[in-house]
């Protein structure tokens, strides 16, 4: 069997052990999409790939393309992201994010952009002092990245235009929103406040290097947190792992 | 069908052991078949005695014949400290450095969210149940991965209001291992880790 040799950077999203001394990674590339690979001998102290084959971590990769799992076979460390993994509530949202990335890009699918942002918002997170409203952003501009952008223009009840404000449902089934009058006919949505509407409005079109900046008051940020949360597991049509933990340390530490 | 049904059930027993594949599991099956019966049969004794044997101890929760275990129970061993690990195997590990002299506290297992195991399911309750006035001291010895990590930041500030001295095992450089080859996290860490001679 030919064996072919790609390089490339990647991020890694999710680490399991396997066999005796290995480790099996789910990797975020830039090139490839997500991939799994089998990083050989990364559980022993002393291999090169021990460092370089943690979440969150940055890498340069060598990777040799197998059957069903890929290789990999040299690695680079990039960029730890040791901020991240030193803070508890950073390492639950960054858990998080990792694991709608892996549910949500199917593998061997490339999108450079979602990569990026991925990267850039990895990067923010590492540095940020509010990684809660870092997070709301991330899960809204991710899924929407990923087709599933939450239609926010006019009613998907009547069609009447949404875009003077105005509170509604947000429907976790199809990421529509329904106007008030078509509220009180259909109660299967979040229900959302004017205020909430219009910050996941202004969310979809936010640069994320001035997010520093947005103000929003506490009850909007909740509401859209959470319709967006139940938006993502509706979409996935699966329970998310790692929410249940993320919820436990944002109520108590 | 290539074997007569009590072979392949032994191999089928045997392949359901951790790191024991199909063609392995049929080499144990015939070197077990060429072997005398009382061999067998201690083999399988063994089995059945450690399997009744064994339980977790009500304290620490390692692995233990007697109730609770002889390190809870030993009173040379210093009562002040305790080493919080993931794992039986671990304090073995441990207790064959012959170094440390405090207690245990198994969690049997470390908080990994993407496997959905939360603190919930470890024994973290019944270490805050061990924690009184006498205890001065915690050492969270989890393993230097992801879950490990987690669980010592976890443990961290749930312990941290409690006044008590929290220590973590030092990472760095492994002996016998080589600075150049080291990679930038453990670089990172031994040198945070670094201390006067
Ligand atoms: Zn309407
Ligand atoms: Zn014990």
């Amino acid at each position: 069997m030919l064996l072919t040799l790609y390089r490339t950077e990647g991020i890694i999203l999710r680490v399991r052990p396997f066999g005796e001394a290995d480790r099996i990674l789910t990797i975020l590339t830039r090139t490839e999409g997500v991939i799994e690979a089998v990083a050989r001998g990364a559980r022993r102290p002393r291999s090169r790939l021990v460092g370089a084959t943690l979440p969150f971590t940055q890498i340069q990769a060598m990777i040799f393309r197998g059957k069903s799992l890929d290789n990999l076979s040299q690695a680079e460390i990039v960029n730890t992201f040791s901020a991240i993994r030193e803070d508890l509530l950073r390492t639950a949202y960054g858990t998080y994010w990792c694991e709608l990335a892996y549910e949500f890009m199917g593998q061997r699918d490339p999108n450079e952009e979602v990569y990026l942002f991925f990267l850039a918002s990895l990067l923010m997170l590492d540095s940020t002092d509010d990684p809660g409203l870092l997070s709301i952003y991330f899960e809204l501009r991710f899924l929407a990245q990923l087709g599933y952008r939450p239609a926010l223009d006019c009613c998907c009840g009547c069609g009447k235009s949404m875009a003077e404000g105005g509170a509604g449902s947000f429907l976790t089934s199809s990421g529509g929103l329904l106007c008030s009058s078509c509220t009180q006919s259909n109660a299967s949505g979040e229900v959302l406040s004017a205020a909430a509407v219009g910050f996941m409005r202004m969310l979809l079109v936010w640069d994320l290097r001035k997010l520093n900046v947005l103000k929003l008051p506490d009850t909007a940020r909740l509401e859209v947190k959470n319709g967006i949360r139940r938006f993502a597991a509706e979409q996935s049509g699966k329970p998310l792992k790692s929410l249940d933990f993320l919820r436990s340390i944002e109520a108590h530490m | 069908m290539f074997y007569a049904p009590p072979m392949a059930r032994l191999i089928t027993e045997l392949s359901r052991l951790p790191g024991i594949g199909p063609k392995t599991a049929q080499r144990l099956a015939f070197y077990l078949l060429g072997q005398d019966k009382q061999d067998v049969q201690r083999l399988a004794d063994s089995l059945i005695e450690a399997k009744e044997k064994m339980s977790f101890c009500p304290i620490c929760g390692h692995l233990t014949d007697v109730h609770p275990c002889s390190i809870c129970t030993d009173a040379s061993r210093n009562a002040s400290i305790i080493c919080v690990v993931e794992g039986p195997s671990d304090v073995i590990a441990l207790e064959k450095t012959r170094e440390f002299k405090g207690r245990y506290h198994v969690l049997h297992g470390a908080i990994s969210p993407l496997d959905g195991i939360g603190p919930e399911d470890l024994r973290i309750r019944e270490l805050l149940s061990r924690i009184n006035d006498d205890i001065k001291e915690i050492i969270l010895a989890t393993d230097p991965n992801i879950e490990g990590e987690t669980t010592a930041l976890y443990l961290t500030k749930l312990l941290r209001p409690l006044n008590l001295k929290i220590t973590r095992l030092a990472r760095g450089i492994p002996v016998g291992g080589d600075l150049e080859y080291a990679d930038e996290v453990t670089l990172i860490r031994a040198l945070e880790g670094r201390h006067e001679v």
